[in-house]
């Protein structure tokens, strides 16, 4: 009978040491944590961890100012700016009240899918959209107005310079900036949710502008 | 059956302790200052009775304030508190001792007994006894580093206090985030709360009990509060946009909080046991970052509504709101020094964020800091020091300056990146 006590009390401490790094709560009786179990993951919010590029709009002189900023980034974004002059290629010609928008998926992350840019960027300490940004956003503004059962969250972000608390002000900013874009398009703003996370999801790590510029923006998230 | 459940409880408290110790803070000294206070703690007379080193603790509390000068002795064990040999210590130049011992009186309570004494004038300073239960050992060491900062500053000590922070780590392609509690030094470090969503903004309740903070579950801001001694919390705002910027009232019945309600951010007073909301501020700029002075007459915020962040301050009395900051184009998150005299905020030098206090009577403003994205500075509760947020070697650390500048300290953490640190105030047991 010992022995199976002792057995059992074994058992219980492998688990509770599996979980223990999880669920350390209750252990002490000065201090007692809380777990937050977080419903809202979608499989949406891998995209935000993504460094996207900022697309390339139509003016070539533009184009090459931008590609020559990006010699500044990361290395592992080098790869994707050579895909996005691909998407840029197709997209080119393209007129956007040309394009049929009913069949168009806004969750698939295919790149010939203009729907599946979804992030606007900003500069430093600005809430004001850049025009190569707003192909972007008629884009999803139509969308929206084809499928009024569609919804979607703004995520405004900053980069990490500045005190947190600003920042989230300015998170928020941001995604009403782009709000408000959307509501010129006729877009309901029942469609709409805004969030700011301010400095504290970065798209990247780094602490330098190659980073900050990618981090200063606006997430587009389908939520149905 | 009982047997197993009492000895699975036990060996949770074991886990426990290999997690908290997994993860320790390391506080170290940068600088200190040239007038430091000589003193020198031999080891403690345990007879081997107890594992912790408590003059070790004590040697390390007083050397990271930088107030004083630890000089180092060979260990005599045959020397008893009660008659130490005042003549040798004089020979060996020392000027300040502590001599203490510890006593076990039962199974889980020791007696702690210390005394210190000036050798130049072979006189005791002062001496105590203080019962402690075997895991509060810890807490007693530091005690006795308050009583002897007390006794030979003149100021009371800190080291009996508690931090609490934000960490966030990266596990498994996914970012946690953590509101960790850890002692004063650093050790002991316990998870509050953690989450897949960012956690923002602790804020400690006057008495110490509670902590505020914001957290971002479920894709929305909301402020909690919760009792540290059961875990339990409750959601106190969740308006549409931000809930962001928890700050107590000094009497701990009122909380200052920005809220946009979906437009902009605003200042808002919440009174806690009635739940009655008031507008403070009203303005199409951002204000936000409120903090109470420590009479409870005034509120300080930062605001953009003159084209760039800067601190204003409002009297609750009503009545117009003044501008505090002029210098530089950056001045934001203020944290009010506990004499009520002193701000410490973040302030913008060239492209650097730096932390920078201002004198407010006479409006002159020091910079304390050199680093490039210094952040969050928080008053100790004894506005000796200054705890704050920098990056070091691309991670986020905790580090702390005293309010001359002329102390610095740096808090390390392992696993991570360490924010947001608030020192929290008096333990009021």
């Amino acid at each position: 009978m010992k022995l199976i006590n002792v057995m059992t009390s074994l058992v219980l401490m492998f688990a509770i040491s599996a979980c223990s790094l999880f669920d350390k709560q209750h252990q002490d009786d000065e201090h007692v944590g809380v777990e937050v179990e977080d419903k809202s993951i979608s499989t949406q919010a891998q995209t935000q961890f993504k460094p996207r590029i900022p697309p390339q709009h139509q003016d070539q002189a533009d184009t090459l100012a931008y590609q020559d900023q990006n010699n500044l980034t990361m290395g592992q974004l080098e790869s994707n700016l050579q895909n996005q002059s691909d998407y840029t290629d197709q997209h080119q010609h393209q007129n956007i009240s040309s394009v049929s928008q009913s069949d168009l998926d806004p969750f698939s992350d295919d790149q010939n899918n203009p729907l599946s840019d979804k992030i606007i960027y900003f500069d430093y300490n600005s809430d004001q959209i850049a025009s190569e940004y707003q192909t972007i956003i008629q884009y999803h503004g139509q969308y929206l107005l084809d499928n009024p059962q569609a919804m979607i969250e703004l995520e405004g972000h900053t980069d990490e310079r500045g005190s947190r608390e600003f920042n989230i002000g300015l998170g928020e900013r941001r995604a009403q900036s782009v709000y408000q874009s959307l509501l010129l398009q006729g877009v309901s703003p029942n469609q709409i949710q805004m969030i700011s996370y301010g400095e504290e999801m970065p798209a990247v790590d780094g602490h330098d502008e190659s980073a900050w510029k990618l981090n200063r923006r606006v997430v587009i998230v389908y939520i149905n | 059956m009982f047997l197993s459940q009492k000895l699975s409880v036990v060996i949770i408290g074991l886990f426990w302790m290999v997690f908290v110790s997994s993860a320790p803070l390391t506080l170290e000294i940068t600088q200190g200052v040239v007038s430091a206070v000589p003193i020198t703690i031999p080891d403690f007379n345990s007879d081997g009775l107890v594992d912790q080193n408590l003059a070790q603790i004590i040697r390390d509390d007083l050397r990271r304030s930088g107030r004083f000068q630890l000089t180092t002795t060979a260990n005599l064990s045959d020397q008893t508190i009660e008659q130490p040999d005042i003549a040798y210590w004089r020979q060996q130049g020392v000027e300040n001792l502590l001599l203490g011992q510890i006593k076990k009186i039962n199974p889980q309570e020791y007696e702690v007994q210390f005394r210190v004494f000036d050798v130049i004038r072979v006189q005791q300073i002062m001496g105590f006894t203080i019962p402690s239960p075997q895991r509060y050992l810890r807490h007693t060491a530091h005690r006795i580093s308050d009583l002897i900062y007390e006794k030979l500053l003149g100021q009371k000590g800190v080291f009996t206090t508690k931090i609490a922070y934000i960490t966030s780590y990266r596990q498994a392609d996914k970012t946690l985030y953590e509101l960790q509690i850890a002692d004063a030094d650093g050790q002991q470090a316990q998870s509050t709360v953690r989450s897949a969503k960012p956690l923002m903004s602790p804020a400690w309740s006057p008495d110490g009990s509670k902590l505020a903070y914001v957290s971002f579950e479920n894709r929305h801001s909301a402020i909690y509060i919760q009792e540290l001694a059961t875990g339990k919390r409750q959601k106190i705002t969740a308006f549409a946009g931000i809930n962001g910027a928890p700050a107590w009232s000094p009497d701990g019945r009122y909380l200052a909080l920005t809220l946009s309600k979906g437009n902009n951010p605003d200042i808002y007073i919440l009174q806690l046991n009635t739940g009655q909301l008031q507008q403070l501020t009203r303005h199409h700029a951002i204000d936000t970052e409120a903090v109470w002075s420590p009479d409870g007459r005034s509120i300080v915020f930062t605001s953009d509504r003159g084209g760039s962040p800067q601190l204003y301050k409002i009297s609750m009395q009503g009545g117009g709101i003044q501008r505090l900051t002029f210098e530089g184009k950056y001045n934001a998150s203020a944290s009010f020094a506990p004499n009520g005299k002193l701000l410490a905020f973040v302030h913008q030098v060239n492209q650097d964020f730096r932390i920078a206090v201002l004198e407010l009577s006479s409006k002159q403003l020091k910079i304390l800091t050199q680093g490039k994205l210094d952040e969050s500075p928080s008053f100790a509760p004894n506005g000796s020091m200054i705890l704050y947020a920098t990056q070091a070697q691309q991670n986020g650390i905790v580090a702390a300056v005293s309010v001359d500048g002329q102390v610095h300290q740096n808090l390390r953490v392992q696993q991570g990146s360490v924010r947001e640190p608030v020192w929290s105030p008096y333990d009021k047991r």
